[in-house]
């Protein structure tokens, strides 16, 4: 769906180049996440990915086709949301959704039913000046959807919203995927990465020194241990034991048949883990 | 360019004019113009017109597209409509077209009501069109890049006081030669032509300068705009 291979990209009049010869490929159907801490290079390239930044060097090759050479009607089955919202303040939401889906040649989504899902349903005839935060990112979110796009671009789509939106937000995104659409998912939320993401790529200082799935990286990452917190005579206690040959540790059998256990946790790190270690900071 | 998307964004631009209050602001305006024609004599009041029917579509192109494209940036809407198939070309004639739309209107309100039926229609209604499609293209370029609405009264009002050499020549009767040199000479001389006469020569030199005029300033603004909106549409940079 996406490829790019040695992508540089300097700002007219920059020093430095904002993005240094990246490459990565995100295949047809899949949540691609990318991650690294502010000033990295995400919104570069994903404003190159999209058309919107020319003049870069390398390739980024998007639906089969160079980006420096598409048509208008590219952006027909490409979605994109940007972090900041991007409304009509003295128009109602139901407004900007019609307006926004007027632009498109293919056939639309019904705007009510996305604002229903995204619980602005009873709001959807106020006007977008009204709105709190969170109402105009999920407005937002709808104006990404509303063309019913193959190909989505997602910053940030769930910062600033509370734990019954943002849950309802990951469930949509899951449900693109189960319908075949590919998102390219920009975020600063290890939790809604590691919920969604097929793969992430990590970028630092405008290149990409990791590649994987979530679940690759917190396991090459982790300690291979298994914690365990139990009551002993009413005092909580915690032991650690190696992973490998667990089932034959004397030690670790009799605590299991002995005391009251609390909680067992594999030690594997999180996704948070992993992006503190690949920018160089170690949580304290 | 397609058709049906210039009218759909034609008929946003109109509401939201609306919706800002835009034309609540000149309707008043109107009607002041038409209150000093009312009172004035005879024998200035067609010099007047002319001077009024100058400053309509340029002040309106300059004031109106300044303040539609810095409310349009303040909202942060350009970058999610440049990432729809709507194209620079379609935006700039939607913008154009809305604002030449009530300027003609305007006009023709201020001249009926102000001064009557005795002018000349058929350069009338060029006039104002092309004056208005040239004066909105020509502040976009400011409006696009400047950070807030006193430094764009700044910068591209400067430009259109420059501009403003022939009216001068045309009010004090100077006959300057200089004032050809300018594009607002072409829209003096036309709106001369709807009150009073103009020389078929005239009238060639108005329409061609001006249609000129138009090209090349919305060969511009486009450049402008591909510069300064398109390529900042991402967002998260704060300059
Ligand atoms: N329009 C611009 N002109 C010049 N430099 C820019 C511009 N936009 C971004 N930069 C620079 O490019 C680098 C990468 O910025 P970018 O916006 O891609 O970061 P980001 O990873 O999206 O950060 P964040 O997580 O804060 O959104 C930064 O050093 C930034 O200062
Ligand atoms: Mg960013």
């Amino acid at each position: 769906m996406i490829h790019v291979t040695d992508l540089e990209y300097r700002y007219p009049k920059a020093a430095d180049s904002a993005v240094r010869g990246i490459s990565f490929a995100v295949r047809e159907g899949e949540i691609f996440g990318f991650l690294g801490p502010s000033g990295a290079g995400k919104s570069t390239t994903q404003n190159i990915v999209i058309g919107l930044l020319q003049g870069y060097r390398g390739s980024a090759q998007v639906m089969g086709k160079e980006i420096s050479s598409i048509s208008r009607n590219f952006y027909e089955e490409v979605g994109v949301g940007f972090e900041l919202p991007n409304l009509f303040s003295k128009f109602t939401a139901l407004e900007n959704l019609q307006f926004f889906a007027s632009l498109y040649r293919k056939k639309t989504l019904d705007p009510m039913m996305l604002l229903e899902r995204l619980g602005l349903k009873e709001d959807a005839h106020m006007v977008t000046a009204a709105y709190s935060k969170g109402m105009k990112t999920r407005l937002n979110f709808c104006r990404a959807l509303i063309h019913d796009p193959k190909l989505l671009f997602l910053d940030e789509p769930t910062t600033g919203l509370d734990p019954v939106n943002a849950h309802t937000v990951r469930e949509i995104i899951r449900e693109l995927k189960e319908q075949g659409k590919t998102i390219f998912l920009t975020t600063h939320s290890m939790l809604t990465a590691d919920a969604l993401c097929d793969r992430v790529a990590f970028i630092l200082d405008g290149r990409i020194p990791l590649i994987d799935t979530p679940r690759t990286l917190k396991i090459q990452r982790g300690k291979q241990t298994v914690h365990v917190e139990y009551r002993e005579g009413g005092i909580l206690r915690r032991r650690e034991f190696p992973l490998k040959e667990l089932s034959a540790d004397p030690s670790f059998l009799n605590l299991l048949t002995m005391h009251e256990i609390e909680t067992i946790h594999t030690q594997e790190a999180t996704l948070e883990d992993v992006f503190l270690s690949v920018t160089g900071r170690t949580l304290a | 360019m397609s058709i049906q998307r210039f009218i759909r964004l034609l008929r946003q631009d109109i509401s939201f004019e609306l919706r800002h209050g835009m034309y609540t602001v000149y309707a008043v305006v109107c009607l002041c113009y038409v209150l000093l024609l009312r009172t004035l004599p005879e024998s200035v009041s067609g010099w007047v017109l002319v001077c009024i029917l100058f400053t309509d579509p340029t002040v309106l192109g300059f004031f109106f597209i300044g303040g539609m494209i810095l409310l349009e940036r303040r909202q942060n809407t350009l970058a999610a409509v440049f990432c729809t198939p709507a194209s620079v070309g379609e935006y700039l004639a939607a913008k154009c077209l809305s604002l030449s739309l009530l300027s003609l209107v305007t006009s023709v309100f201020i001249a009926l009501a102000g001064y009557g039926t005795a002018l000349n229609w058929a350069v009338f209604i060029p006039a104002v069109v092309l004056a208005s499609v040239w004066c909105t293209l020509l502040s976009i370029p400011f409006a696009v890049q400047t950070g807030s609405l006193n430094e764009y009264f700044i910068t591209a009002g400067g430009v259109l006081m420059v501009l403003c050499v022939p009216v001068v020549d045309f009010i004090l009767e100077f006959g300057w030669a200089v004032s050809w040199i300018f594009p607002t000479q072409a829209v003096v001389l036309l709106l001369k032509g709807t009150v009073f006469t103009i020389t078929p020569g005239e009238l060639a030199y108005s329409i061609i300068y001006l249609a000129g005029a138009v090209l090349v300033s919305w060969r511009i603004a486009e450049r402008a705009v591909e510069r300064h909106i398109v390529r900042n549409a991402g967002g998260g940079y704060v300059a």
